[in-house]
Protein backbone atom coordinates (compact mmCIF):
# COMPACT_ATOMS: atom_id res chain seq x y z
CA UNK A 1 0.00 0.00 0.00
CA UNK A 2 1.56 3.34 -1.03
CA UNK A 3 1.65 6.34 1.29
CA UNK A 4 -1.30 8.21 -0.29
CA UNK A 5 -3.55 5.19 -0.13
CA UNK A 6 -2.52 4.53 3.43
CA UNK A 7 -3.39 8.13 4.33
CA UNK A 8 -6.73 7.81 2.52
CA UNK A 9 -7.49 4.60 4.41
CA UNK A 10 -6.62 6.30 7.71
CA UNK A 11 -8.86 9.28 6.87
CA UNK A 12 -11.71 6.92 6.06
CA UNK A 13 -11.28 5.01 9.31
CA UNK A 14 -10.96 8.25 11.28
CA UNK A 15 -14.26 9.45 9.80
CA UNK A 16 -15.84 6.11 10.72
CA UNK A 17 -14.60 6.42 14.31
CA UNK A 18 -16.09 9.91 14.60
CA UNK A 19 -19.34 8.78 12.99
CA UNK A 20 -19.69 5.88 15.42
CA UNK A 21 -18.12 7.02 18.67
CA UNK A 22 -18.08 10.81 18.45
CA UNK A 23 -15.29 13.26 19.17
CA UNK A 24 -14.22 12.06 22.62
CA UNK A 25 -11.11 9.92 22.06
CA UNK A 26 -11.86 8.12 25.34
CA UNK A 27 -14.76 6.41 23.57
CA UNK A 28 -12.71 5.25 20.58
CA UNK A 29 -11.60 1.61 20.53
CA UNK A 30 -8.45 1.36 22.61
CA UNK A 31 -6.53 -0.54 19.94
CA UNK A 32 -6.99 2.26 17.40
CA UNK A 33 -6.84 5.27 19.70
CA UNK A 34 -3.16 6.16 19.35
CA UNK A 35 -3.24 5.80 15.54
CA UNK A 36 -6.34 7.98 15.36
CA UNK A 37 -4.79 10.65 17.60
CA UNK A 38 -1.63 10.62 15.49
CA UNK A 39 -3.78 11.05 12.37
CA UNK A 40 -5.56 13.96 14.08
CA UNK A 41 -2.21 15.66 14.74
CA UNK A 42 -0.98 15.23 11.17
CA UNK A 43 -4.02 15.72 8.93
CA UNK A 44 -5.21 19.21 8.05
CA UNK A 45 -8.88 18.24 7.73
CA UNK A 46 -9.08 16.05 10.82
CA UNK A 47 -9.59 18.96 13.22
CA UNK A 48 -12.66 20.18 11.34
CA UNK A 49 -14.10 16.67 11.26
CA UNK A 50 -13.55 16.38 15.00
CA UNK A 51 -15.20 19.73 15.65
CA UNK A 52 -18.30 18.70 13.70
CA UNK A 53 -18.61 15.48 15.70
CA UNK A 54 -18.08 17.44 18.93
CA UNK A 55 -21.18 19.57 18.27
CA UNK A 56 -23.38 16.50 18.28
CA UNK A 57 -21.63 15.22 21.43
CA UNK A 58 -22.37 18.50 23.17
CA UNK A 59 -26.03 18.18 22.27
CA UNK A 60 -26.06 14.60 23.55
CA UNK A 61 -24.63 15.82 26.84
CA UNK A 62 -27.68 18.02 27.36
CA UNK A 63 -29.65 14.89 28.23
CA UNK A 64 -30.84 14.99 31.83
CA UNK A 65 -31.86 12.22 34.16
CA UNK A 66 -34.60 12.14 36.79
CA UNK A 67 -33.47 12.27 40.43
CA UNK A 68 -34.44 8.64 41.17
CA UNK A 69 -34.83 9.93 44.72
CA UNK A 70 -35.94 6.75 46.46
CA UNK A 71 -34.40 4.21 44.11
CA UNK A 72 -31.88 2.57 46.47
CA UNK A 73 -34.38 2.52 49.35
CA UNK A 74 -36.99 0.88 47.12
CA UNK A 75 -34.52 -1.74 45.88
CA UNK A 76 -33.17 -2.51 49.33
CA UNK A 77 -36.59 -2.73 50.95
CA UNK A 78 -37.94 -5.31 48.53
CA UNK A 79 -38.19 -8.80 49.94
CA UNK A 80 -35.60 -11.04 48.36
CA UNK A 81 -37.11 -14.31 47.18
CA UNK A 82 -35.62 -17.69 47.97
CA UNK A 83 -33.36 -18.87 45.21
CA UNK A 84 -34.58 -21.69 43.01
CA UNK A 85 -31.91 -24.34 43.17
CA UNK A 86 -31.03 -26.55 40.25
CA UNK A 87 -31.70 -30.31 40.22
CA UNK A 88 -28.11 -31.26 41.09
CA UNK A 89 -28.05 -28.82 44.02
CA UNK A 90 -31.31 -30.20 45.38
CA UNK A 91 -30.08 -33.80 45.00
CA UNK A 92 -26.83 -32.89 46.78
CA UNK A 93 -28.79 -31.16 49.57
CA UNK A 94 -30.95 -34.24 49.96
CA UNK A 95 -28.00 -36.65 49.93
CA UNK A 96 -25.59 -34.70 52.09
CA UNK A 97 -26.28 -33.91 55.74
CA UNK A 98 -26.51 -30.22 56.59
CA UNK A 99 -23.47 -28.61 58.27
CA UNK A 100 -25.03 -28.65 61.74
CA UNK A 101 -25.99 -32.32 61.58
CA UNK A 102 -23.97 -34.93 63.49
CA UNK A 103 -23.58 -37.00 60.31
CA UNK A 104 -21.92 -34.06 58.53
CA UNK A 105 -18.51 -35.12 59.90
CA UNK A 106 -19.06 -38.72 58.89
CA UNK A 107 -20.25 -38.50 55.32
CA UNK A 108 -16.81 -38.10 53.78
CA UNK A 109 -15.30 -41.20 55.46
CA UNK A 110 -18.50 -43.07 54.60
CA UNK A 111 -18.24 -42.06 50.95
CA UNK A 112 -14.55 -42.99 50.98
CA UNK A 113 -15.40 -46.39 52.45
CA UNK A 114 -17.98 -47.00 49.72
CA UNK A 115 -15.59 -46.14 46.92
CA UNK A 116 -13.96 -49.65 46.66
CA UNK A 117 -17.44 -51.17 46.35
CA UNK A 118 -18.42 -48.73 43.62
CA UNK A 119 -15.14 -49.25 41.79
CA UNK A 120 -15.53 -53.04 42.11
CA UNK A 121 -19.03 -52.90 40.62
CA UNK A 122 -17.84 -50.70 37.76
CA UNK A 123 -14.90 -53.00 37.02
CA UNK A 124 -17.20 -56.02 37.26
CA UNK A 125 -19.55 -54.59 34.65
CA UNK A 126 -16.74 -53.55 32.35
CA UNK A 127 -14.53 -56.67 32.39
CA UNK A 128 -15.96 -59.83 30.82
CA UNK A 129 -14.66 -62.95 32.55
CA UNK A 130 -15.35 -65.28 29.60
CA UNK A 131 -14.47 -63.83 26.20
CA UNK A 132 -17.52 -63.58 23.97
CA UNK A 133 -15.95 -65.81 21.35
CA UNK A 134 -15.70 -68.63 23.89
CA UNK A 135 -19.09 -68.15 25.47
CA UNK A 136 -21.70 -70.76 24.51
CA UNK A 137 -25.18 -70.03 23.32
CA UNK A 138 -28.20 -71.69 24.95
CA UNK A 139 -28.58 -74.02 21.95
CA UNK A 140 -24.97 -75.15 22.27
CA UNK A 141 -25.38 -75.88 25.95
CA UNK A 142 -28.58 -77.93 25.30
CA UNK A 143 -26.73 -79.85 22.61
CA UNK A 144 -23.91 -80.74 25.00
CA UNK A 145 -26.36 -81.83 27.70
CA UNK A 146 -28.10 -84.11 25.21
CA UNK A 147 -24.72 -85.63 24.27
CA UNK A 148 -23.99 -86.35 27.93
CA UNK A 149 -27.10 -88.59 27.97
CA UNK A 150 -25.62 -90.66 25.12
CA UNK A 151 -22.29 -90.80 26.94
CA UNK A 152 -23.98 -92.41 29.94
CA UNK A 153 -25.58 -95.10 27.72
CA UNK A 154 -22.26 -95.87 26.06
CA UNK B 1 -20.31 -12.27 43.58
CA UNK B 2 -19.47 -15.44 45.44
CA UNK B 3 -20.83 -13.72 48.56
CA UNK B 4 -24.11 -12.93 46.80
CA UNK B 5 -24.32 -16.51 45.57
CA UNK B 6 -23.81 -17.60 49.18
CA UNK B 7 -26.71 -15.33 50.23
CA UNK B 8 -24.79 -12.42 51.80
CA UNK B 9 -27.38 -9.63 51.87
CA UNK B 10 -24.85 -6.98 52.95
CA UNK B 11 -22.75 -7.51 49.82
CA UNK B 12 -25.96 -7.51 47.77
CA UNK B 13 -26.92 -4.14 49.32
CA UNK B 14 -23.46 -2.70 48.50
CA UNK B 15 -23.84 -3.88 44.91
CA UNK B 16 -27.27 -2.26 44.67
CA UNK B 17 -25.87 1.05 45.99
CA UNK B 18 -23.02 0.97 43.45
CA UNK B 19 -24.93 -0.08 40.33
CA UNK B 20 -28.60 0.90 40.78
CA UNK B 21 -28.39 4.41 39.34
CA UNK B 22 -26.49 3.55 36.14
CA UNK B 23 -28.95 0.72 35.49
CA UNK B 24 -31.95 2.99 36.13
CA UNK B 25 -30.37 5.65 33.90
CA UNK B 26 -29.97 3.14 31.09
CA UNK B 27 -33.58 1.99 31.45
CA UNK B 28 -34.79 5.61 31.55
CA UNK B 29 -33.02 6.49 28.31
CA UNK B 30 -34.43 3.37 26.71
CA UNK B 31 -38.02 3.77 27.93
CA UNK B 32 -38.35 7.49 28.61
CA UNK B 33 -40.24 7.01 31.87
CA UNK B 34 -38.90 7.28 35.41
CA UNK B 35 -41.19 4.83 37.16
CA UNK B 36 -40.77 2.21 34.42
CA UNK B 37 -37.01 2.69 34.62
CA UNK B 38 -37.17 2.04 38.38
CA UNK B 39 -39.27 -1.09 37.74
CA UNK B 40 -36.62 -2.35 35.32
CA UNK B 41 -33.86 -1.61 37.85
CA UNK B 42 -35.82 -3.46 40.54
CA UNK B 43 -36.29 -6.51 38.33
CA UNK B 44 -32.62 -6.41 37.28
CA UNK B 45 -31.45 -6.59 40.89
CA UNK B 46 -33.97 -9.30 41.74
CA UNK B 47 -32.41 -11.33 38.95
CA UNK B 48 -28.97 -10.55 40.30
CA UNK B 49 -30.09 -12.10 43.59
CA UNK B 50 -31.84 -15.13 42.15
CA UNK B 51 -29.48 -15.86 39.27
CA UNK B 52 -26.11 -14.76 40.64
CA UNK B 53 -24.81 -18.29 40.21
CA UNK B 54 -25.10 -17.88 36.42
CA UNK B 55 -22.64 -15.01 36.27
CA UNK B 56 -19.24 -16.06 34.92
CA UNK B 57 -16.51 -13.63 35.96
CA UNK B 58 -14.24 -14.50 33.04
CA UNK B 59 -16.99 -13.86 30.51
CA UNK B 60 -18.22 -10.40 31.50
CA UNK B 61 -17.74 -7.74 34.16
CA UNK B 62 -20.57 -7.47 36.67
CA UNK B 63 -21.67 -4.10 35.29
CA UNK B 64 -21.83 -5.55 31.75
CA UNK B 65 -23.87 -8.50 33.00
CA UNK B 66 -26.30 -6.19 34.81
CA UNK B 67 -26.64 -4.04 31.68
CA UNK B 68 -27.36 -7.16 29.66
CA UNK B 69 -30.16 -8.15 32.05
CA UNK B 70 -31.56 -4.60 32.02
CA UNK B 71 -31.31 -4.46 28.22
CA UNK B 72 -33.26 -7.70 27.81
CA UNK B 73 -35.90 -6.49 30.28
CA UNK B 74 -36.23 -3.18 28.42
CA UNK B 75 -36.63 -4.94 25.07
CA UNK B 76 -39.28 -7.28 26.55
CA UNK B 77 -41.07 -4.32 28.11
CA UNK B 78 -41.05 -2.30 24.87
CA UNK B 79 -42.36 -5.21 22.85
CA UNK B 80 -45.16 -5.86 25.31
CA UNK B 81 -46.23 -2.25 25.53
CA UNK B 82 -45.42 -1.06 22.02
CA UNK B 83 -48.90 0.20 21.33
CA UNK B 84 -49.22 2.18 24.55
CA UNK B 85 -45.69 3.55 24.21
CA UNK B 86 -46.46 4.75 20.69
CA UNK B 87 -49.45 6.57 22.13
CA UNK B 88 -47.30 8.27 24.73
CA UNK B 89 -44.69 9.26 22.16
CA UNK B 90 -47.25 11.19 20.20
CA UNK B 91 -48.49 12.95 23.34
CA UNK B 92 -46.76 15.38 25.67
CA UNK B 93 -43.73 13.22 26.52
CA UNK B 94 -42.07 13.53 23.15
CA UNK B 95 -43.62 16.57 21.62
CA UNK B 96 -40.82 17.55 19.27
CA UNK B 97 -42.64 20.45 17.64
CA UNK B 98 -43.29 22.09 20.96
CA UNK B 99 -39.69 21.48 22.01
CA UNK B 100 -38.38 23.02 18.80
CA UNK B 101 -40.50 26.12 19.34
CA UNK B 102 -38.70 26.60 22.63
CA UNK B 103 -35.29 25.48 21.42
CA UNK B 104 -33.38 28.07 23.42
CA UNK B 105 -34.90 26.86 26.61
CA UNK B 106 -32.55 24.30 28.18
CA UNK B 107 -35.48 22.17 29.29
CA UNK B 108 -36.87 22.20 25.76
CA UNK B 109 -33.50 21.21 24.34
CA UNK B 110 -33.43 18.29 26.74
CA UNK B 111 -36.98 17.37 25.67
CA UNK B 112 -35.99 17.52 22.03
CA UNK B 113 -33.02 15.22 22.60
CA UNK B 114 -35.15 12.91 24.72
CA UNK B 115 -37.69 12.73 21.90
CA UNK B 116 -35.03 12.12 19.28
CA UNK B 117 -33.48 9.33 21.36
CA UNK B 118 -36.84 7.64 21.91
CA UNK B 119 -37.60 7.84 18.21
CA UNK B 120 -34.49 5.85 17.31
CA UNK B 121 -35.02 2.17 16.51
CA UNK B 122 -34.48 -0.05 19.59
CA UNK B 123 -31.09 -1.44 18.62
CA UNK B 124 -29.65 1.90 17.55
CA UNK B 125 -30.88 3.44 20.80
CA UNK B 126 -29.38 0.63 22.90
CA UNK B 127 -26.07 0.87 21.05
CA UNK B 128 -25.86 4.63 21.51
CA UNK B 129 -26.98 4.71 25.14
CA UNK B 130 -24.71 1.85 26.20
CA UNK B 131 -21.68 3.32 24.42
CA UNK B 132 -22.16 7.05 24.86
CA UNK B 133 -23.96 7.40 28.19
CA UNK B 134 -23.13 4.19 30.04
CA UNK B 135 -19.50 4.24 28.96
CA UNK B 136 -19.24 0.53 28.14
CA UNK B 137 -16.55 -0.64 25.72
CA UNK B 138 -17.49 -1.49 22.16
CA UNK B 139 -16.77 -5.18 22.79
CA UNK B 140 -19.03 -5.25 25.84
CA UNK B 141 -21.84 -3.47 24.01
CA UNK B 142 -21.47 -5.79 21.01
CA UNK B 143 -21.73 -8.72 23.45
CA UNK B 144 -24.87 -7.31 25.08
CA UNK B 145 -26.54 -6.74 21.70
CA UNK B 146 -25.28 -10.05 20.28
CA UNK B 147 -23.66 -8.39 17.27
CA UNK B 148 -20.13 -8.03 15.94
CA UNK B 149 -18.12 -4.89 16.67
CA UNK B 150 -18.48 -3.91 12.98
CA UNK B 151 -22.26 -4.24 13.20
CA UNK B 152 -22.23 -2.20 16.41
CA UNK B 153 -20.29 0.58 14.68
CA UNK B 154 -22.84 0.58 11.90
CA UNK B 155 -25.71 0.87 14.45
CA UNK B 156 -23.90 3.71 16.22
CA UNK B 157 -23.19 5.59 13.00
CA UNK B 158 -26.84 5.31 11.92
CA UNK B 159 -28.03 6.44 15.35
CA UNK B 160 -25.74 9.47 15.39
CA UNK B 161 -26.65 10.36 11.79
CA UNK B 162 -30.33 10.23 12.66
CA UNK B 163 -29.84 12.38 15.77
CA UNK B 164 -27.80 14.86 13.79
CA UNK B 165 -30.63 15.16 11.26
CA UNK B 166 -33.09 15.85 14.11
CA UNK B 167 -30.77 18.39 15.63
CA UNK B 168 -30.09 20.21 12.36
CA UNK B 169 -33.78 20.22 11.46
CA UNK B 170 -34.59 21.66 14.88
CA UNK B 171 -31.95 24.36 14.37
CA UNK B 172 -33.40 25.30 10.97
CA UNK B 173 -36.97 25.43 12.30
CA UNK B 174 -35.84 27.55 15.21
CA UNK B 175 -34.03 29.91 12.81
CA UNK B 176 -37.16 30.19 10.67
CA UNK B 177 -39.22 31.18 13.71
CA UNK B 178 -36.59 33.81 14.58
CA UNK B 179 -35.54 32.20 17.83
CA UNK B 180 -32.12 30.99 16.72
CA UNK B 181 -29.18 33.36 16.51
Amino acid sequence: MNKDRQQEWKAQRFAQLLASYGADSGRWPEAERSDALAFLDNDVNAGAMLQEARQLDQWLQSSELPAFAALETRLLQQALPARRRGGIDRLAAWLLPSPGHVLHQLWRPAVAACLPLVIGLLVGFQVELVPEAQAMTVEEELYLISLSDYAEIL
Amino acid sequence: MAAIVAGDQQVYADTVRRHARPIAAYAYRMLGNESEAEDIAQETFLRLWTQAVRWQSGKAALTTWLHRIAHNLCIDFMRKSKASLAGELSDDLVDEKQAVDEVFDQEAEHKLLHAALLNLPERQRSALVLTHYQGLSNRDVAGILDVTVDALESLLARARRSLKTHWQAAGKRATNTGRHS
